[in-house]
């Protein structure tokens, strides 16, 4: 039977959320930015623990000092993707208000935190303490790359795994 | 509806439905293009259309507009900008406005 769970892709304009996206539904990368101004709707069939998930992945326009987020389109995910742009502290401490204000919004549902651009890595502004803080606190923290693919598989992979657990 | 406020609102790239619960529209005027790419074509006697079962993204909104309709809010309740890809790249972005028939 094909499970369906609603999966949102949550953070900072222009951390790379598209991108992830398209990288993990289509397997390519395209360095054309192209501002997300709604919300844009991918279906992804993976396996995971011998079961079939059809993911509908919301990729929703980031959050920023201009746009709010509208809180119910994350109503009834079964998870999300919290996004973050290595080379932009900004985006790191972001990721923290969200987090917060989606636990408020919707309570408590699984969740991965990516710190997106690791092709960039000599640029980053991420405080090592900072990482090992969100550790400490039970975050699973993974590094990726839409533009390599680096560990894009394995976030999504992660965050089924912690959807059906 | 009169043929040129349909025709109008066509144009412009405007649906109008009319929601009767339980997930089903009919459409109120003829619709553009677009949204026969995404929802196809009324079918059955009743002439109704399931927009929720190929939205979710409407099918989330009708949790708020219900809870619209159900208040005694005067105006209109507005979606965000769903963007739908339909075939070659081409995007298709759609709003939602929920109003109550006056």
């Amino acid at each position: 039977m094909l499970l369906l769970k609603k999966v949102c892709m949550i953070g900072s304009f222009a951390v790379g959320k598209t991108s992830l996206v398209r990288r993990f539904v289509e397997g390519f990368f395209s360095d054309e930015y192209q501002t997300n101004i709604g919300v844009k709707l991918s279906n992804k069939e993976v396996s995971s623990g011998g079961r079939e998930i059809k993911m509908t992945l919301w990729d929703i326009y980031g959050e920023d000092d201009f746009q709010k987020m509208r809180w119910s389109y994350v109503q009834g995910s079964s998870g999300y993707l919290l996004v973050a742009d290595g080379t932009r502290a900004a985006t790191l401490h972001k990721a923290e208000e969200l987090e917060a204000k989606l636990r408020q919004e919707v309570g408590v549902i699984p969740f991965v935190f990516l710190i997106n651009k690791s092709d960039r890595k000599e640029e980053w502004e991420l405080n090592a303490e900072f990482e090992q803080g969100l550790v400490a606190r039970g975050w699973d923290v993974l590094h990726t790359s839409a533009k390599s693919g680096e560990g894009v598989e394995a976030a999504f992979a992660k965050l089924t795994e912690k959807m059906l657990a | 509806m009169s043929s040129v406020l349909q025709d109008f609102l066509r144009e412009q790239g405007y649906a109008v439905c009319e929601y009767h619960g339980g997930g089903e529209f009919s459409l109120l005027s003829a619709a553009p293009e677009w949204f026969s790419w995404i929802w196809g074509e009324p079918d059955g006697e009743k002439k109704t259309l399931r927009l929720g079962d190929k939205s979710p993204f409407l099918e989330n909104f009708l949790v708020e507009a219900h809870a619209f309709w159900s208040s005694r809010k005067k105006g209109e309740l507005t979606s965000g900008l769903w963007v739908e890809t339909l075939r070659d790249e081409l995007e298709c972005r759609t709003r939602f406005r929920c109003r109550r028939r006056p």
